[in-house]
């Protein structure tokens, strides 16, 4: 089946935005990298609303789209719905950042929005999941898109704190790094095993597996110790965990070969 | 409830397309696209003991259709009346997602219009009085079409199966429930597209 770039964007963008936020949500309760909150979660939205744009540019009728609300129980709609809850409480939490708000009050709100994200990421892998395509009907799939976004949105958040010189916090994120690098690794394992990958092995194995989970685990264990290579160690991770979640995606399109193909509309 | 399809007697069926022609002819289908297109299957077996049949393929009026199911605008829905999916072009945003989830890929996509389209079972012949048969059917030289409601013993679908009761095959059903069936004797070929 031919790969839907827009699809891949979306996804890869969206899930990295949201966990990015995740990031901020948790530096709420640790900490550390508190101060990188306001910049992080602007950077979350930004990433957002980018994927919600690519995914707009697979859609022929995009003005049609407010449709979805008499169907919203729809993959796509659950989709355009959760993008938009997350976005909104990433704002709230911006304004209640802006306005100085307790810090009860900024918790609850990083902690909703950091669920919705983790929750979107999952959905956004769960709305391919059709009988109709045997390698896409399994809840590995989704699973592999929200740790794929894990690692991706994780890694950026630190790349954005290592930018920001704060090594200490980076270096205290590295287990999370490390530990949500270890999961990715085991899932992708088991999607690359039931998947039924054929001629993409090597680059399923080569970039999903080693560029999109090894490397940054080998990256968040370095961090604990290495503060001072946070830039070059996150700048790493986060380019492994990209190569890794787009290739997983394409992958994911190229082996989505439908029960039968009659009229080949798919390509 | 009713449930209108069509069924399709393989051991009638001489592969001559005149169904595919009367289709495009009556939806104003464009060239290189098809709602509906005669498959051949073989031949099979060993020298001389050969067999093939034809197979006409087009939506299948499933009774949990996933294309409905999967669809954010409700573009394809069930007719209240006649319970026949269909697609509602005005509504349809061209995200795809109904062609992904059709087990059988046999959706069209307009390239002109930039939306969904299937067979409608010439829903647009349909009168007041009631459902009309679809052109494919009435243009059948073999006779091998029909259409009508299978909740409908007396419809000349239900009669049609009933004639074979050993012989009907449906393409395979992956929960979605492909209402449209196949009639297809042992003795002329054997059933090779799933069950």
């Amino acid at each position: 089946m031919e790969i839907q770039w827009s699809l891949v964007l979306f996804t890869v963008l969206a899930g990295a935005g949201s966990w990015m936020f995740v990031g901020a949500a948790v530096s709420e309760f640790t900490g550390r990298g508190k101060d990188a909150s306001f910049l992080t979660s602007i950077v979350a939205i930004v990433l957002i609303v980018a994927g919600g744009l690519c995914s707009v540019t697979h859609l022929s009728h995009p003005t049609r789209m407010l449709g979805a609300i008499s169907h919203p129980t729809s993959g796509i709609a659950i989709e355009a719905f959760m993008l938009g809850f997350t976005c909104l409480a990433i704002i709230v939490y911006l304004v209640l950042m802006k306005r100085s708000s307790s810090d009860q009050a900024r918790k609850v709100v990083a902690v909703i929005g950091a669920v919705l994200g983790i929750l979107f990421s999952y959905l956004m892998g769960e709305s391919y999941m059709m009988a109709a395509r045997s390698t896409w009907n399994h809840f590995i799939v989704p699973l592999e898109y929200a740790v794929t976004s894990m690692v991706l949105g994780v890694s950026l958040y630190l790349l954005l704190l290592a930018c920001r010189k704060e090594n200490e916090a980076v270096s205290f994120y590295g287990l999370p790094l490390a530990v949500a690098a270890a999961i990715s690794l085991i899932v992708g394992v088991i999607y690359g095993t039931f998947a039924g990958l054929h001629g993409e092995v090597v680059q399923f194995w080569g970039c999903v597996v080693v560029l999109g989970a090894i490397v940054p685990l080998v990256c968040g264990a370095v961090l604990m110790k290495k503060s001072d290579l946070a830039l070059a160690l996150t700048v790493c991770s986060s380019a492994g965990a990209l190569i890794g979640s787009v290739v997983f995606r394409m992958l994911m399109w190229a082996s989505g070969v439908g029960l039968y193909t009659f009229f080949g509309a798919l390509g | 409830m009713s449930r209108y399809c069509l069924v399709v007697d393989l051991d009638r069926c001489i592969g001559c397309q005149s169904c595919e022609i009367a289709c495009k002819n009556e939806n104003q289908v464009a060239l290189g696209e098809r709602w509906n297109k005669v498959m051949k299957v073989g031949p099979s077996g060993e020298y001389p003991y050969l067999e093939q049949y034809y197979l006409p393929v087009m939506c299948q009026q499933c009774q949990d259709a996933p294309c409905v199911n999967v669809c954010p605008t409700g573009a394809s829905y069930r007719d209240p009346d006649t319970d026949v999916v269909l697609v509602d072009k005005e509504k349809c945003i061209g995200c795809k997602y109904c062609m992904m989830a059709c087990p059988y890929d046999v959706r069209n996509w307009n390239r002109e219009e930039k939306v969904v389209e299937k067979c409608t079972l010439c829903s647009q012949r349909w009168t007041e009085e009631g459902v009309v048969d679809p052109l494919c059917v009435t243009v059948c030289c073999g006779s091998a079409r029909f259409m009508g409601d299978l909740d409908d013993p007396n419809s000349t679908v239900s009669q049609a199966l009933a004639a074979k009761p050993d012989s009907i095959h449906r393409l395979t059903d992956v929960g979605n429930g492909p209402s449209t069936a196949y009639i297809l004797s042992e003795k002329y070929a054997t059933w090779k597209s799933g069950e």
